[in-house]
């Protein structure tokens, strides 16, 4: 059970990233530095 | 905020037994997920603090969506953004509702237009505007982004225009935050607006 909430939080955690990562800025005013894998 | 991604990425990671680069792309999804969360709901907070609600949720949304395309200038610590948002967000709406109350329509709506002319001519200029934290290597993909940029400030035009022409109640309000938030972004993609965001 505890195993499906955290495949759920990780799958909505990288869809949040793979969104981020085709668009030319975060959201707001502070951009983290971009994981490699998401800038290929 | 970035310490909290970390640490939910390194537990939700750890559990599922991700490599280190797969952590990092968590970490990076969740401190994205956390930024919007609390601005959203800063927004909305200062916004209905200060009797102006919807203006203020419509600068945060508009703005925010055109950054998404066009990038722009950044603050050096997400406190210092979150600080930025909130300010610029307030700002815009309590003006654009004292103007929306002063300023009859037909100069408001006069002048909306001239705004959105001249958002169009910077972003068409000078979007795509990366940073070093996540620079824009491909050609194709910052052409795409820049006739994003255009296509949003566009509907934004006549969206507002509309508002402002036949909107009842909050909606002229609501346009003229639009504007006021675009203005903003826009400032952003330029050399002064870098140099005025690295200051604060």
């Amino acid at each position: 059970m505890k195993k499906r909430a955290y495949a759920a939080f990780a799958a909505v955690a990288a869809l949040a990233a793979a969104l981020m990562a085709s668009s030319a800025c975060l959201w707001f005013f502070y951009q983290p530095e971009e994981p490699k894998s998401l800038r290929k | 905020m970035e310490h909290l991604s970390r640490a939910l990425a390194n537990k939700v990671g750890g559990a599922l037994h991700y490599p280190p680069e797969q952590i990092e792309v968590l970490a990076y999804g969740f401190f994205g997920l956390l930024q919007t969360a609390f601005l959203l709901a800063g927004t909305a907070l200062l916004g209905w603090a200060i009797g102006a609600f919807w203006p203020c949720l419509a600068a945060v949304l508009a703005g925010s969506l055109l950054r998404r395309f066009a990038g722009g200038a950044h603050a050096s610590t997400p406190g210092r953004c979150a600080l930025i948002t909130l300010l610029v967000c307030g700002a815009a709406a309590l003006a654009a509702s004292l103007l929306a109350r002063s300023v009859s329509r037909p100069p408001l709506l006069a002048a909306y237009l001239a705004g959105c002319a001249l958002c169009l001519a910077v972003v068409g200029a000078r979007a795509p505007v990366d940073s070093p934290n996540k620079p824009l290597l491909s050609k194709e993909r910052c052409q795409r982004l820049r006739r994003g940029a255009l296509t949003v400030v566009g509907c934004y035009t006549a969206a507002g225009a509309a508002a402002l022409v036949f909107g009842p109640g909050p909606l002229p309000a609501v346009a003229v935050a639009v504007l006021l938030a675009v203005l903003w972004q826009v400032l952003t993609l330029t050399r002064l607006g870098g140099k005025l965001l690295g200051r604060l």
